[in-house]
């Protein structure tokens, strides 16, 4: 990136991304960024009193003062609603990808799962949900099992999608070569269908944030959703607030790091 | 005339290929095209099989419903389920989803227009994006009601996000060559927003609205299933207070309907307004 091409708004990578490759001088962009932020606190801690109903978005100081006094409770549930979503994406991206690579391999197997995948693929996860409760209760495992299927489907079909992606030619070339099938796999298949596979993993990555929220809303007794589903019985918009920027925040950093991982697993990619 | 008809040809296999077994067809080529299918609508009847017989007598009817009671639910409440509660959740996402994206794509081609107005929205959109929308809904419930209203904004909302983004990735993903170009020919902002930058970014667009269907109708459900008097959300909320999991089923089986069709319709008509790009 040259120097005269800034990533408006400095730190906050998403934005960065964003607006990468727009010519911007730096100091510029970063000061309208960074008064744009300070108009909105300000905005909240002066205007927003005289405008605003403390019972449909809390002031700031509130939260402030929330935020120090709720901090054990809500660090302790955003450690649960990690812990199920991470738990959910791990079980159900390692099995769909081998779900999906067997229906590759084999297509009498592909063809006995396919209608039932056709059938499951359309339907939102989370409307699954209510079944998954009854089945599994309010506790850990119903919500690991539900986020497990949503990235599950995703990634079944990213596999296949990106196995299909790969070029014949390459295919080939490895078994004229006297690849055997299974080093045909290791060696090219696998590591050709990897970016796809990858943009498949940040699906599920935001996916499964999503989902553990609305399984914690609808029946939980831990976690930063239920946190949400309690305060608005009360009306406590602040630890509502509170909520949301701790979810954004883990949300953020697991798409990183999943990004991250993928940039490293592709780094034989020409960028 | 020939490569339009070829253009559609292809497009209607691209739409075919969202069901796979169609897909997997066209993997395996036409020789075992037979076998393989035959092999699926076995598995498929298998399934049923089990379901109605085997299901039956192992699981309770309180946390599978039977086959035959099913049916009997679906053809005597099928007609209500569909004018009622389909109609009113499809309303709301599909409102939802043309405001968001309509309002999306605006400000993302502001955005793109004006590096100072991008540089004064940025942050916002950098600190909304990775919030599940889904998360707000108790607040769109605080300020708007169980209506309509608050569902509208909220999948709105979504999509707005969505669409600011692709808008502005689809853009920056259009040649600068043929901005140039457009340029050194005369164009002037106008025309080279209109007739090279926005079909530029036409495909990466349509992206976005079928992700955006996606979101909607799965937003609408969970917003309905937190507060709703219609709607299949609401529907299925209902039914799992009473146990009555034949409501359930054929409540999720709608919803998938419902989506399945919403997205056949955007990417046919992502297919319709970009079929002059080579494929």
């Amino acid at each position: 990136m040259r120097s005269d091409e800034a990533e408006i708004g400095g730190t906050l990578a998403t934005g960065g991304a964003l607006l990468a490759g727009q010519r911007v001088p730096v100091g510029a962009a970063t000061a309208v960024s960074g008064g744009s932020i300070l108009l909105a606190l300000l905005f909240w801690q002066f205007a927003a009193p005289l405008l605003i109903d403390p019972l449909a978005w809390p002031r700031l100081p509130d939260v402030i003062v929330t935020a120090g006094k709720a901090s054990g409770t809500l660090l302790e549930d955003a450690w649960v609603s990690t812990y199920r979503a991470l738990a959910g994406f791990a079980l159900g991206c390692s099995l769909g990808v081998l779900t999906g690579l067997a229906m590759v391999i084999n297509r009498w197997f592909a063809a006995v799962l396919t209608p039932y995948l056709a059938v499951l693929r359309p339907i939102p996860a989370i409307v699954l949900i209510p079944f998954f409760i009854v089945w599994f209760g309010a506790g850990d495992a119903g919500k690991i099992y539900m986020i497990a299927l949503a990235c599950f489907v995703v990634m079944v079909v990213t596999t296949i999608e990106g196995v299909r992606g790969v070029p014949p030619i390459y295919r080939m070339a490895a078994t004229v070569l006297g690849a055997s099938q299974s080093a045909l796999y290791r060696t090219v298949i696998l590591p050709a269908a990897l970016p796809a596979l990858m943009g498949g993993l940040r699906v599920c990555a935001a996916f499964s944030f999503g989902v553990v929220i609305a399984a914690e809303f609808m029946g939980a007794q831990s976690g930063l959703g239920f946190e949400i589903i309690k305060a608005r019985r009360t009306l406590n918009t602040e630890m509502i607030v509170l909520s949301l920027v701790l979810i954004g925040a883990l949300a953020f950093a697991f798409d990183r790091l999943v990004a991250w991982a993928g940039q490293r697993a592709t780094q034989w990619m020409p960028r | 005339m020939h490569t339009d008809r070829a253009v559609q040809r292809t497009a209607e296999e691209t739409v075919e290929q969202a069901d796979g077994g169609a897909r997997l067809r066209r993997q395996q080529g036409m020789l075992s095209l037979n076998a393989t299918a035959w092999v699926a609508l076995a598995s498929a009847l298998f399934g049923l099989a089990v379901w109605h017989f085997v299901f039956s007598v192992l699981v309770q009817p309180l946390l599978w419903p039977p086959l035959t009671q099913t049916v009997t639910t679906a053809i005597a409440n099928g007609p209500q389920l569909i004018t009622v509660h389909a109609l009113a959740s499809a309303y709301r996402a599909v409102a939802g989803f043309a405001l968001g994206c309509f309002l999306g794509v605006v400000v993302g081609l502001i955005m793109v227009w004006n590096r100072w107005i991008a540089a004064f929205i940025t942050p916002y959109i950098a600190m909304l994006r990775p919030i599940p929308a889904i998360a707000l809904i108790p607040f769109f419930i605080i300020w708007f009601g169980v209506g309509d209203l608050g569902k509208i904004y909220m999948i709105a909302f979504g999509c707005f996000i969505v669409m600011v983004v692709t808008t502005i990735e689809g853009v920056k993903s259009v040649s600068p060559i043929y901005r140039m170009a457009a340029r050194v020919l005369g164009a002037d902002e106008l025309a080279l927003y209109r007739t090279v930058i926005l079909p530029g970014a036409l495909p990466a667009l349509m992206g976005g609205l079928r992700v955006c269907a996606t979101l909607s109708f799965g937003m609408v459900f969970v917003a309905e299933f937190m507060g709703a008097s219609t709607g299949v959300g609401y529907l299925i909320i209902w039914a799992r207070q009473t146990l009555n999991t034949d409501q359930m089923l054929l409540g999720v089986i709608l919803i998938g309907l419902l989506a399945f069709l919403f997205d056949q319709i955007i990417a046919r008509i992502g297919h319709r307004v970009t079929n002059w790009m080579p494929r």
